[in-house]
């Protein structure tokens, strides 16, 4: 349930990453994400905003033993990235996370001045 | 051998616009021993084999125990439930089927299935005449 993506090369060690599906809900007052990472507890979950580069790593707990002998592959067990840029300022302190079954919901308030607001009219 | 068709993600990661899709196509889908029918996006499944029982492993992201059913009748495991895009069934709701056959040898009585972190991970035990083991030569 993710696309292929890329292959992060760090001089001798190469890691692959899939894409997971997420899906994105935004309101008045900020975003809420949901990110499909089967195999993933919040332990393995890393967020980093920097700027306006919101970068979602979650890392695989289990893998198949290497003594099962595969009969049928559709699965990738590659740790997942999901890499988003905000349109938006948000709240970085106020931003929270909670994964369950394998999905991560993260809520980012917008930053007060990024909340749409009324112009009185005088 | 169990043949199967991936869904074509490449065209967006949206989960929404995968849960439409699935919910889109309306053949119904059933695989058992090479057999299909339809064209339904499906549960990615691996199959594995050891000494000691066969494993079937699922990914059902954000499935709770609660929306899930697996049932074992006349040597065919059924993994039905719904997908839901928000919690609390807002938005789209997908249900799934998927059926497995379960293979000549298997202790049905014994199978066992655990479902964490969003991956289902079904266990077959296979009878204790059918393990391979070692015959003492005399």
């Amino acid at each position: 349930m993710s696309t292929p993506t890329s292959e992060v090369s760090n001089g001798s060690v190469t890691r692959r990453f899939r894409r997971p599906l997420y899906e994105v809900d935004a309101s008045g007052d900020g975003y809420q994400i949901s990110v499909l990472m089967p195999g993933v507890t919040k332990e393995g979950v890393s967020i980093a905003l920097h700027g306006r580069n919101l970068t979602i790593d979650g890392e695989r707990r289990d893998r198949p033993q290497e003594s099962w002998r595969p009969v049928l592959t559709e699965l990738n067990w590659d740790d997942y990235r999901l890499r988003l840029e905000l349109n938006v300022l948000v709240n970085e302190s106020a931003i929270s996370a909670q994964v369950t079954d394998g999905v991560l919901r993260l809520t980012l308030p917008k930053a007060e001045e990024a909340k749409p607001r009324r112009i009185e009219v005088a | 051998m169990i043949s199967l068709l991936r869904p074509d993600m490449s065209r967006s990661s949206s989960l929404e616009q995968w849960l439409r899709d699935y919910l889109s196509s309306d053949d119904p889908f059933f695989a058992t021993r090479g057999e299909f029918t339809g064209r339904r996006p499906v549960i990615p499944t691996d199959l594995y084999e050891d000494a000691d029982a066969f494993h079937a492993l699922m990914e059902l992201p954000g499935v709770a125990k609660e929306n899930l059913d697996v049932t074992l009748e006349n040597s065919v495991v059924r993994i039905g439930g719904k997908f839901t895009a928000k919690p609390g069934d807002q938005g789209p709701v997908a249900e799934f089927n998927r059926f497995l056959a379960v293979p000549d040898g298997v202790n049905a009585s014994a199978v066992s299935a655990e479902l964490r972190d969003g991956i289902l991970h079904l266990r077959l035990p296979k009878h204790e005449e059918r393990k391979p083991r070692t015959i003492q030569v005399g």
